[in-house]
């Protein structure tokens, strides 16, 4: 996960929203293993949010590469900037050619 | 008494100028009040439930100060859309123009709109509810009915299409909304 730029392919997925981690993805993200195997809800939302481990995982088994907008992440987490205390992030998904 | 001539024929001219001058500035300005008016009528009329985009409307004016906030925004912090935009911007490294942009849940419109102000084609999509009212005024009042687009309907049982011949999809704000993620 780096943030850098990227060039704009067809079509690229920009996608914004609540996440948290999951525990069960222990493993390093970048071992190159498919861990995103169908959609968990008991394992992969808790209340909103989405596990942000395995929307990698399911965006990178799908032939996208990924780069998180740190920034945005840098901004959500400074107090008063979020009414709740949740985790925001967003990403740029781009697909390989 | 020829350079008394000439001064009062200058004087005349000046003041025709002076006069002309004014009339222009007067109606430009009535001119911009009045679509600004016409603008703030509109979102005010169409505010019930508050504004989940902070839209600025003019130096003075935004959603914010006419419409309300609305209840379930996840920050009132301000500028809070322009910095996710911005980091988007950032991120992207390149202009819109002339791309193909699909935004996925786009409530009032805010990215919608910032899209086709850098110039991108902009297809929102957006279930039924009060955001399409004010998608199409403000669309209209700035000036970009002819590059923004609704489609109004569930994705992905609408606009499937739009997204297949799309350069950027959109989807902020949107994922917790979805019923089934693998298919959206």
């Amino acid at each position: 996960m780096d943030e850098s730029r990227c060039s704009v392919q067809r079509p690229l997925c920009v996608i914004e929203g609540m996440f948290f981690e999951d525990a069960c993805y222990s493993a390093p993200i970048e071992d190159g293993r498919v861990y995103a195997r169908g959609f968990d809800p008991e394992r992969h939302s808790n209340g909103g949010s989405i596990c942000y481990r395995w929307l990698f995982d399911h965006l990178s088994s799908h032939g996208f590469e990924v780069f998180w907008l740190l920034d945005w992440e840098r901004f959500v987490r400074r107090e008063g900037n979020l009414k709740s205390t949740g985790t925001r992030k967003a990403l740029i998904a781009v697909p390989r050619m | 008494m020829f350079n008394v001539l000439r001064f009062y024929l200058a004087a005349v001219r000046w003041k025709l100028r002076a006069i002309l001058w004014v009339t222009k500035e007067l109606l430009l300005v009535r001119v911009t009040n009045y679509s600004l008016f016409k603008a703030l009528y509109k979102v005010k009329g169409l505010a019930d439930g508050g504004y989940y985009h902070n839209i600025k409307l003019s130096d003075r004016y935004s959603t914010d100060s006419i419409g309300g906030v609305k209840h379930n925004r996840p920050s009132n912090a301000p500028g809070y859309f322009d910095v996710l935009w911005d980091c988007i911007l950032k991120g992207l490294g390149r202009d819109l123009v002339g791309l193909q942009v699909v935004d996925i849940g786009s409530a009032e419109g805010y990215f919608s709109f910032a899209a086709a102000k850098l110039g991108g084609w902009v297809t929102a999509i957006q279930p039924p509810h009060y955001f399409v009212g004010r998608f199409a005024a403000l669309s209209e009042y700035f000036g970009l009915s002819d590059r923004v687009e609704m489609i109004t309907g569930y994705y992905p049982a609408v606009g499937r299409s739009a997204v297949l011949k799309a350069d950027i999809v959109l989807c902020l704000g949107l994922i917790y909304h979805l019923d089934n993620l693998i298919d959206g």
